[in-house]
């Protein structure tokens, strides 16, 4: 009896890519390291980290500084400056005292003896037998009429370097005060004592900022977890298969042996882009938080750029495939699980690498760098955030992309298929590869 | 089970012209050799021209001890390695030419050949039963036959990993018999499995036979070789030694059992005493 | 012949170690590159910032200027200091060619920003990067107003603004100090100015940067070094199948395991001490510099390092004891590695904090495990450790080893491990219950934090609303079925609605206000180690939030709602998950860790944790869920009005709760509460 017809090479691939998805998901702890780990993990960091700035920012307003007021003469102190000292400038909408009364931000102000230097007055300090009753900072006021006056700390020291903060702060403060009582003086408006006002116009719409701000990090963001959402598909489908067993049966599916790696590669592709999707939505939900306290500070609001998110949709998916490719084609050389962690770790490195230059401001996407791997993809990214159109150097990159991917499905088709490797006892080594690669090339 | 076209007279094989319509080689081996390269042993010939032919409705048996080159031997008739040397077909397909349509009139199972473990027996057939291209009316139909014959019913629904040896068994031989081949190899198919498993590995065994099935397997237990084979063939370091059947063997080296019969087989290779 | 114990565990070690030496390719992967990789992305980091730096300063930048709103002098002035920061090209727009841009700035709606956009690009040109426009300011008579338009999300543009910048600032000195001549014949506050000058030492310097980031370092390397040889150890031990033989050696468990763990904690030193060396081979070969060192000398002195390094020495111990706890557990190397992730992602966090210079070492930290030694060593590199501190770290430290190698001597019990494979089956089996409690509690939690922090951030009423009364209700009742369908009961009794009995109702309206006058103590007390920061107590709080509402209507927000609800999904659905294969005390503590975490504060933490667990314990003594609602109700009811009454200042119609004697009406409470619940009927 004549067998049935074959499936052609694209449906079972497809077949071979839903049976391999579908294993992986089965496995309880699979699916919670895809699934469940991406989603939890970013709302605890992010909480996390506002718990830690708000900690920090708790201690540093309750902690009282001190410090040393000296020169080469005895100082009288001037009306007003210690209790200018004693607290921060007014600021609106920022209490001044805790809900007890107890002023926040506190610099105790003590004048000390004379001393003839700086120097000599911060070595008297350190020497000093208690090393509670010493000063965090040093103010040495330089006599009347001349200046400025010099502090002195300890940039090493927490205290110091706090002291040294609000002290200069508020000096700064205590000085505006005093010259614009001198210009009152003469009848003058204290606003001319600053000859020019600078006004910066930033003509970027708050959704480009948005873009702009996301687009630092988030190449670098985005090729990290894309390989990281592969790694351990890629080790569970190739090498784990030899762990459990099933490699030789893999080996006498009735298809051709490019069908069963696509497949392969399909379902890492797949598991990675739900785990890269599902990274990126639970991102996107809890750095909201954290987004709009930075924001606070610096003035502008930032909005999640939906557009330009959605245009760098199809490259990262070819991205995804391209390292899904790699990685699966490199992983497929492991025996067991424990060795496909060892070789694939350094290729991680080899990715991630690179995605840090996404971060130098001063580099371009050109038809150059549209050729070197990993690095063209995140200025890719970084280009398509911001907007900028380069369609040769953007369609260089793509096609790169596609060119590595079928690099890595041809080697590794090439070198597995019909070699013992495929139910070899060890992980190949450097020397066996190369031979092996030798041999292939010369067999053409 | 109609009778394949292929029925040649093969240069080396036995001359069968005086038996009444001979049933076709369904496989064949010719001068096949594999030689891996270990980079701490140098060149290791693991198989040395074999040769060997099974007709269709026939047992053939490879018989001899672990190392010998009976699972090398038997991976690359299944198309899993590539011969270094040599040629063989499976139902008149060239393993080297056109492995795939090898693979597809194979039914290949060995104690290595796992289950995937997260699916469940009856996904598993219909995996395999798609990948060889069986519609799904069909392939639904065959399922349901094989979960019946084999009387997989009770756990046909279950992860195979929570599977018993011979539960395992049941699905891995399903597995292999799904698109009907007219090849079986089995690779040590009785190894690890206790005495009622065993036993019924035989009786399938059996009755594929009886269904016309060409049937190559490779063991080291005497008894079932002597039992089940309608020829066997001795294969020790890498070599054939000797094949026909068990009293053409028994003649050459004038022992009564099969255990003697192998001794003296590798005496003889071994260059010490001779035979017979 | 049989040999002493004590040189049993010396063997296991041996072989371990040389097992693992012997494994190259994973060793390379595991120990090595790590040791080499992380000291290279951090220090790649700052060059890479350099070499960005640098980049930018190379580039040409276009600059398009109309400055005939200022002084001539001063134009000219600014013009002279715009080409020194070369490479720059400087055009002239005519005068009046920015008249338009005006209106559209004064007029502020969307469309004339738009407008303004287009404008000022079409003034810059194409290759433009600023536009710098000089105009007499409208506020202040005689001052010049300078406007730079720019486009913020393009690097060079800020590139330009930022040399646009300096050069104003410069000018704005020089006309400063001419200003002060003028009027004043100098500066009338140059006593005031000041100048600061840093007095840390050379060595403390070079100790700055490395103290921040070497615990970070140490402790990830630590982890991914040791981690490997306790996978090794035991988790591929069984999996091997070798571990049944060694145990039925004529040689103590526990002397295997002190190898074993021996192994584990010799490897983590050796990366930990590869990983230190790479680091500062790169820096002394000028591969990287350390931020903030430069010019500081060669760095803090080896002793000094060295005595640092010491006091990791127990947090290597630590660390090993708990990677041979969690691998112990493990099957299969991939099944450790499952839990070797989270570890690793959890340590990083306490170590972390000495990158913060603002974060100081204070007995309370210094207890917290891996945040003391990280800060501890911080301190000591830039030298300034104090001895108290120090101990409480290290000494902390030791003891959380010490518990932790207390337990690694019972990883090995033949019957666990030999029953392993089918108990831990069968125990899953068993616990389905409280397990998938565990994951709607969990689910809870975030559903709270991350839809409902989207919901109330949109609207703070009406998300607090569907937080309360959408979410957990609907959450609770899924939850509530599952369990009601494995137990085959129905879902009032799955969720103990059941009726109380009076005295419990009783003990709960008791407690209540004693409770909400402990936290207060426990809050105003969590001040002096946690004190709040003022962004938090600004605003109003709550009051202002819901401003408008009446009074009935706050409670009903704010005490109702929660009481019901939460205690619905908390104490109802997943306490009810939970109790039925987990020790009561264990179901106790999990309610408190997941209602203390859904309130997503630190400062909130042990409050609601504590309420939680009295909440907890009251729904399983009294099973039912009545008490426990009555008494959240009651409790936030006390707390919401009080806060209330106290910022509005009204005459607080619960005053009577501040009172000295209101804890006391916790013991007839409990007492009440404690009696047995209704029979079973």
């Amino acid at each position: 009896m004549e067998p049935p017809a074959p499936p052609g090479v694209w449906r079972a691939t497809w077949w071979v890519a839903r049976k391999e998805l579908a294993t992986s998901f089965r496995d309880r702890q699979t699916a919670i390291y895809a699934v469940v780990l991406p989603i939890a993990l970013y709302p605890v960091m992010f909480w996390l980290m506002i718990q830690g700035v708000l900690l920090v920012q708790g201690r540093r307003e309750h902690l009282a500084v001190e410090v040393g007021v000296t020169g080469v003469e005895r100082v009288e102190p001037p009306s007003g400056l210690a209790e200018a000292l004693l607290r921060p400038p007014r600021e609106e909408d920022t209490p001044a005292n805790t809900p007890e009364g107890e002023p926040l931000e506190r610099l105790e102000a003590t004048w000390l003896e004379p001393a003839p230097s700086l120097a000599e007055a911060w070595e008297r300090e350190l020497s000093a037998e208690e090393p509670e009753l010493r000063q965090d900072a040093l103010l040495f006021l330089a006599a009347e009429g001349e200046g400025p006056s010099r502090i002195a700390y300890d940039s090493t020291d927490t205290r110091s370097s706090l002291a040294e903060q609000r002290l200069r702060k508020r000096l700064e403060a205590f000085a505006e005060g005093r010259r614009e009582a001198a210009a009152e003086a003469r009848g003058l408006d204290p606003r001319r004592l600053e000859p020019l006002a600078i006004e910066r116009r930033n003509l970027a719409p708050d959704e480009e900022m948005g873009a702009y701000i996301l687009s630092i990090l988030f190449p670098l963001l985005l090729v990290v977890m894309t390989v990281m959402g592969a790694f351990h598909p890629a080790v569970d489908l190739t090498a784990g298969e030899r762990e459990r067993g099933t490699s030789e049966t893999t080996l006498i599916l009735p298809i051709p042996r490019v069908a069963v790696h696509q497949g392969k590669i399909l379902a890492v592709c797949a598991s990675a882009l739900l785990a890269t999707s599902l990274n990126l939505l639970a991102l996107g939900l809890s750095a909201g938080h954290l987004l709009e306290m930075i924001a606070q500070g610096k003035g502008f609001v930032i909005e999640l750029p939906v557009s330009a998110l959605l245009s760098i949709a199809p490259l990262a998916l070819l991205f995804t495939f391209s390292v899904s490719a790699i990685l699966t084609g490199v992983a497929a050389l492991a025996k067991s699980f424990k060795e496909g962690q060892a070789l694939l770790g350094p290729v991680q490195m080899i990715f991630i690498f690179p995605a840090m230059t996404s971060m130098l401001p001063g580099l371009e996407l050109s038809v150059g760098t549209a050729l070197v791997p990993v690095v063209n993809v995140v200025l890719a990214f970084r280009g398509m955030l911001r907007g900028d159109s380069l369609p040769l150097e953007y369609s260089l990159t793509a096609l790169s992309l596609l060119a590595y991917a079928v690099l890595a499905i041809l080697f590794a088709v090439r070198v597995l298929s019909r070699e013992s490797l495929g139910v070899a006892d060890e992980t190949i080594s450097f020397k066996r590869l190369v031979s092996l690669l030798r041999s292939a090339a010369s067999a053409r | 089970m109609e009778s394949s076209p292929t029925t040649r007279a093969l240069p080396g094989a036995p001359d069968d012209s005086a038996a009444a319509t001979p049933a076709p080689v369904a496989i064949w081996a010719r001068a096949l050799c594999k030689t891996f390269q270990d980079p701490e042993r140098g060149r290791v010939e693991a198989v040395r021209e074999v040769e060997l032919h099974c007709r269709r409705g026939e047992i053939y048996g490879l018989l001899g001890p672990n190392g010998a080159g009976k699972t090398t031997t038997l991976r690359m008739l299944s198309t899993i390695l590539a011969p270094t040397s040599g040629t063989a077909e499976i139902d008149g397909v060239d393993v080297v030419e056109d492995p795939l349509e090898a693979r597809r009139r194979i039914g290949f199972l060995s104690t290595s050949t796992g289950l995937y473990p997260r699916l469940t027996a009856r996904e598993t057939l219909r995996y395999f039963g798609k990948l060889h291209g069986i519609g799904e009316g069909p392939l639904e139909a065959r399922v349901e036959e094989l979960v019946e014959a084999f009387d997989m019913g009770a756990f046909a629904d279950g992860r195979c990993e929570a599977f018993s040896t011979g539960q395992k068994q049941k699905v891995s031989i399903a597995r292999a018999v799904l698109h009907d081949p007219p090849v079986l190899i089995l690779d040590e198919p009785t190894t690890g499995l206790d005495i009622l498993a065993s036993s019924a590995m035989i009786d399938f065994i059996e009755s594929s036979r009886a269904r016309g099935t060409c049937i190559l397997f490779s063991t080291h237990i005497m008894s079932e070789a002597e039992r089940l084979c309608d020829r066997i063939g001795v294969i020790y370091g890498g070599r054939l030694l000797a094949e026909g059947t068990l009293a053409e063997l028994q003649e050459r080296t004038g022992e009564a059992w099969l255990d003697g019969v192998f001794k003296a087989l590798v005496r003889e290779a071994r260059g010490e005493e001779p035979a017979g | 012949m049989t040999r002493p114990p004590a040189r049993a565990w010396r063997e296991v070690l041996r072989v371990e170690l040389l097992s693992l030496l012997r494994d190259h390719r994973a060793l390379v992967a595991g120990l090595l590159l790590p040791a080499v990789l992380y000291p290279l992305i951090f220090l790649g980091q700052g060059w890479l910032e350099k070499i960005g730096e640098e980049t930018l300063e190379a580039k040409e930048v276009r600059v398009a200027l109309e400055l005939s709103g200022a002084p001539p002098e001063m134009a000219a002035r600014l013009v002279d200091l715009l080409e020194q920061r070369v490479p720059i090209v400087l055009d002239e727009l005519p005068a009046g060619s920015l008249e338009e841009l005006e209106s559209s700035i004064q007029e502020g709606t969307p469309a004339a920003a738009q407008r303004e956009r287009d404008l000022a690009v079409d003034r810059m040109g194409e290759d433009g990067h600023l536009l710098l426009q000089a105009l007499p300011d409208p506020d202040v008579l005689g001052r010049t107003r300078f406007r730079l338009f720019f486009d913020g999300a393009d690097d060079t543009c800020r590139e330009a603004r930022g040399r646009a910048m300096e050069s104003l600032r410069e000018l704005q000195d020089e006309l400063e100090g001419a200003v002060f001549s003028e009027h004043f014949g100098g500066d009338p506050a140059l006593r005031w100015t000041s100048e600061s000058v840093d007095l840390a030492s050379e060595e403390d310097l070079g100790g700055v940067w490395i103290g921040r980031i070497l615990p970070l370092i140490a402790v990830l390397v630590l982890l991914s070094g040791a981690s490997y040889a306790a996978l090794a150890a035991f988790a591929g031990e069984r999996e091997a199948g070798t571990l049944e033989t060694l145990l039925v050696q004529p040689v103590p468990g526990i002397a295997i395991v002190w190898g074993k763990f021996g192994a584990v904690f010799a490897t983590g030193l050796a990366t930990l001490g590869l990983n230190t060396l790479s680091l500062f081979a790169c820096v002394a070969l000028g591969l990287g510099s350390l931020p903030g060192a430069e010019g500081a000398g060669a760095g803090p002195g080896a002793l000094r390092i060295l005595g640092a390094g010491l006091l990791f020495l127990p947090v290597c111990l630590m660390l090993s004891a708990v990677l041979c706890l969690v691998c112990g557990k493990a099957r299969s190397f991939r099944e450790g590695q499952h839990y070797v992730m989270p570890l690793s992602l959890v340590a990083m966090i306490p170590a972390a904090l000495a990158l913060s210079p603002e974060v100081e070492l204070d007995p309370f930290l210094a207890c917290l495990p891996l945040a003391g030694p990280s800060l501890a060593f911080r301190q000591a590199m830039v030298g300034g450790l104090a001895p108290w501190p120090a101990v409480l770290a290290v000494g902390s430290t030791g003891i959380y080893a010490w518990l932790a190698l207390r337990k690694v001597g019972g990883l090995l019990d033949g019957e666990r491990v030999l029953a392993g494979e089918s108990s831990a089956a069968e125990d899953a089996q068993r616990q389905v219950q409280s397990r998938a409690a565990l994951g709607w509690g969990w689910a809870g939690v975030f559903a709270v934090y991350l839809v409902g922090g989207l919901l109330q951030s949109a609207h703070a009423l009406w998300g607090l609303v569907a937080t309360l009364w959408l979410i957990l209700p609907v959450m609770a009742f899924f939850s509530a079925r599952g369990t009601a369908r494995r137990a085959g009961e129905s879902l009032t009794r799955t969720l103990a609605l059941r009726l109380p009995t009076p005295w419990h109702l009783a003990g709960a309206l008791l407690a209540a206000p004693a409770l909400a006058r402990l936290a207060g103590v426990w809050i105003e007390w969590q001040q002096e180690v946690l004190p709040l920061p003022s962004s938090m107590t600004q605003g109003g709080g709550l009051p202002a939030l819901f401003g408008g509402l009446s009074g009935p209507a706050l409670f009903a927000l704010l005490a109702l709602s929660p009481g019901i609800c939460e205690e619905l999904f908390f104490r109802g659905a997943v306490l009810s998950g939970l109790r039925r294969d987990m020790p009561r005390w264990r179901c106790v503590l999990w309610s408190a860790l997941l209602f203390g975490a859904v309130h997503a504060s630190i400062y909130r933490f042990a409050p609601t944790a504590v309420l939680g667990a009295g909440l907890a314990a009251i729904t399983l003594r009294a099973r039912s869920l009545w008490p426990a609602i009555c008494l959240h109700v009651a409790y936030n009811g006390v707390v919401v009005l009080r806060g209330l009454a106290e910022t509005s200042g009204a005459d607080a119609p619960l005053a009577w709760t501040g009172e000295a004697w209101v804890p006391w009406l916790l013991l007839p409470g409990i007492a009440l509460l404690a009696l047995p619940g209704r029979r079973e009927g």
